[in-house]
């Protein structure tokens, strides 16, 4: 939920260190956060979340922009340290999707019917690296697609592209499994 | 009734829609309390890194402020790093309970001594000294200027033993990497 109207006072007094301002802007964004890090298989999705907001805490100084640009920021911090683990570990971006890392969440598609997490899971999976950030910037950060491709240094014509296609192939897996 | 072209466009779009929602379902969920605090931890931290030197006492006490206790009263300088001047003790006892108001997390007074036990022996200090504190702004009698006179000179004394016996010098923390810096119109 944005913080509206009250988010320029809340990032001028997160700025000056208040917690309770800290929390609101930690409270709004965090699960997104925590979705997209999850989405892209990341192997510690908590542990980078706090790493991003480590790093909104210590760039707030720079920070310039009103709370559009202030959510991009965030998820620019985010991809950013995602990338960095993937460096650390050497390891391919299509590789990390691993299991156990979504929630064990039952969601209802818009028949009615039961999809469990495991769909989430293996439909991103099945995925172009490309396609799974630019699904994932656009869905869950809920990034305009200017956003998605300053982040990821593509063409706005090339994000469109990749996120109609990687939200067709989503839609080819969805299967309804029936709740036990 | 338009082309068939259209039709399909349409359920294209709405199934895309559906998909896209399905995906914010499975994938967006608030975090545990027990993360939260952390990582809440680990912010309030940041805030205490002055030149590389953080103060993890502070930022300890900070946290448990945002938590629900009146440990931020015991700052006899607010959240260090802050491009504003010390705030009054009263601000401070007001910003606690503004903390407390926000509902972060309705922390007991075990959690707030467990939070604080994690930034050692020094944190169960602050958190001893910020309970007087706190204690003191609740319950004196005195008012306006002489109340914050009074509350400034309790917490101010904790600081002022500390530089006599300089045994509490705030530990160093490993900053990491450089930060990550903003995007458009906030480059690097």
């Amino acid at each position: 939920m944005p913080l509206g109207a009250s988010f320029p006072r809340t990032l001028a007094e997160a700025r000056r260190r208040r917690p309770d301002a800290l929390a609101a802007l930690y409270r709004d964004l965090a699960p997104a956060v925590l979705g997209y890090l999850r989405g892209q298989g990341a192997a510690e999705p908590e542990d980078l979340t706090s790493d991003t907001f480590v790093g909104m805490v210590r760039g707030l100084t720079r920070f310039r922009g009103d709370e559009a640009a202030f959510r991009s920021w965030m998820f620019t911090i985010a991809h950013r340290r995602l990338t960095d683990e993937r460096r650390r570990r050497g390891r391919r971006v299509i590789d990390l999707v691993p299991p156990d890392r979504f929630p064990e969440v039952v969601v209802s598609d818009p028949q009615g019917e039961v999809v469990g997490a495991a769909w989430a899971r293996s439909a991103l999976a099945g995925l172009t690296p490309d396609q799974r950030t630019v699904v994932l910037l656009r869905v869950i950060a809920d990034l305009p697609v200017a956003e998605v491709a300053r982040i990821t240094g593509r063409q706005e014509g090339a994000v469109k592209a990749l996120h109609r296609r990687a939200l067709a192939s989503l839609a080819r897996t969805i299967s309804p499994e029936p709740v036990s | 009734m338009g082309p068939p072209g259209d039709d399909q466009d349409e359920m294209r779009l709405h199934t895309e829609s559906d998909t896209a929602v399905l995906l914010r379902r499975a994938l967006i969920e608030d975090l545990d309390p027990g993360t939260t605090r952390r990582h809440l931890d680990s912010m309030v931290a940041a805030t205490g890194t002055r030149r590389g030197r953080p103060t993890r006492w502070l930022a300890a006490a900070g946290l448990a402020a945002a938590l629900g206790g009146g440990a931020l009263a015991a700052l006899p300088d607010g959240l260090p790093n802050g491009p504003t001047s010390p705030p009054a003790p009263a601000e401070a006892v007001e910003r606690a309970e503004a903390a407390r108001e926000a509902g972060l997390a309705q922390a007991s007074a075990d959690h707030q001594q467990q939070v604080l036990g994690h930034a050692s022996a020094q944190g169960d200090e602050a958190s001893a000294h910020g309970k007087a504190v706190s204690d003191l702004a609740r319950t004196t009698e005195a008012e306006g200027r002489d109340k914050g006179q009074e509350i400034s000179e309790l917490a101010s004394s904790k600081a002022e033993d500390h530089r006599k016996d300089g045994e509490h010098r705030p530990e160093e923390i490993p900053t990491g990497k450089p930060d990550d810096l903003p995007g458009t119109g906030n480059q690097p």
